[in-house]
């Protein structure tokens, strides 16, 4: 009865009509926001993810096909210019190098000598100070080579004193090594060929004298003749 | 027999009531259409951009895979890269090896004339005693420093003349 007589104060008798077609609209505005809250909601999230997808498509693509067409090379490459530049101190490789040189231009080469480990233009450095005889015209030229030779060195020091039409010298050269880097970027980021200036500048690494490793290859034990049977 | 209306006048609603719940009327049913039209819209949008955010998953799975596949290369790119760009300073670093081999081509070119017989280089500067046979031999080396417009400081330090020995003089040039 209470119900009644609160429902008749709201909504008039005469207007009882109008109460499905008010709620019914109220209604369906309600859920129209609602599944336009949602929906749009999820609809944008998708769009989102497929557009975050589709640039990570495209950087993989770039990055597959970059790395599909310097395959064959890089590799070859690599052995060459790690070691103009290797990872350890390479001064026994450069002394080795050195002697290499000294006997091409017929030059005797004596007190060789590394000095410690120091830090040049971020990288790390040892130099290897050594004594040369021979002519000067061929020593000059024997001179003149030794940056030619792959590890890198670079002359520092010279020094040369002629007697008897035999010249000797003292010369002080620095190698230098770096680390390897420790970290591949990750997966999704792109990866850059190298650059004009860096194929020039590799071409030019290639053209350096790559020391000589023999690699003496196991034989097999023969069998010992027995001294007292023979 | 037309209708008879047997309601008190002051209970019967007022025509713009009944337009307005006809207008109500006509509202939620257009709407409800919309509606259920909207759902079906969004339900097709959803499970087409779900078959393409699948396809998109695979395609990026299967290139994550020949990446990985392809690490090797990766790292030796990245090495090459690293190493390049490293072994770049130090090629193009300006080092004692060119006044060597500008002494070289002046030495060679006048054999037996020229005689080196102290030389002090380093990366600061070159100080050199020669000997030359001849004026012609002093003059060709002298000439060769200076066309090479590699030395702003250019310093004779001694000359003399010996007769045995030709014209012995000590010089001392560094570079730009």
């Amino acid at each position: 009865m209470a119900l009644m007589l609160s429902k008749s104060r709201i909504v008039p008798t005469k207007y009882n009509f109008m109460t499905t077609p008010v709620i019914s609209a109220i209604g369906l505005i309600i859920v129209a926001l609602i599944v336009g809250q949602i929906g749009y909601g999820k609809i944008s999230e998708q769009n989102s993810q497929i557009k975050s997808l589709k640039s990570d498509i495209t950087k993989l693509t770039t990055k597959e096909s970059v790395l599909q067409k310097v395959e064959e090379n890089v590799e070859n490459q690599v052995d060459s210019v790690t070691m103009a530049l290797p990872d350890s101190n390479p001064a026994i490789i450069v002394v080795s190098q050195l002697r290499g040189l000294a006997g091409e231009w017929m030059m005797l080469l004596d007190n060789i000598t590394v000095s410690g480990e120091s830090k040049d233009k971020q990288m790390n450095a040892a130099t290897v100070n050594f004594d040369v005889d021979g002519d000067l015209t061929m020593m000059l030229s024997f001179m003149t080579r030794l940056e030619t030779l792959s590890p890198i060195v670079k002359i520092q020091t010279l020094k040369i004193s002629t007697s008897d039409e035999i010249a000797r010298a003292t010369a002080s050269v620095r190698s230098y090594w770096s680390e390897y880097p420790t970290k591949l970027p990750a997966i999704s980021e792109p990866v850059n060929e190298l650059t004009e200036k860096q194929i020039g500048l590799m071409n030019q690494i290639l053209q350096l004298k790559i020391p000589q490793f023999y690699t003496i290859t196991p034989s097999s034990p023969v069998e010992r003749a027995d001294p007292f049977n023979l | 027999m037309s209708p008879v209306n047997l309601l008190p006048t002051e209970l019967a609603p007022s025509n713009k009531a009944v337009k307005l719940a006809e207008f109500l009327k006509k509202f939620s049913i257009t709407g409800l259409v919309v509606l259920i039209v909207a759902i079906v819209g969004l339900g097709v949008l959803f499970y087409t951009n779900s078959l393409e955010i699948k396809n998109l998953t695979a395609q990026e799975t299967r290139l994550k895979n020949s990446i990985s596949s392809l690490e090797v290369t990766e790292k030796s790119l990245y090495l090459l890269s690293d190493r390049i760009d490293k072994a770049g300073g130090l090629l193009a670093d300006n080092s004692i090896q060119k006044d060597i081999g500008a002494l070289d081509t002046i030495i060679s070119s006048s054999p037996g004339n020229l005689v080196i017989s102290d030389a002090d280089i380093s990366t600061k500067k070159c100080e050199i005693s020669l000997v030359a046979a001849n004026s012609a031999a002093l003059s060709q080396f002298l000439a060769g420093i200076l066309s090479s417009e590699r030395y702003s400081h250019v310093l004779l330090k001694t000359l003399s003349f010996n007769p045995n020995y030709g014209y012995m003089f000590s010089i001392q040039y560094s570079a730009n």
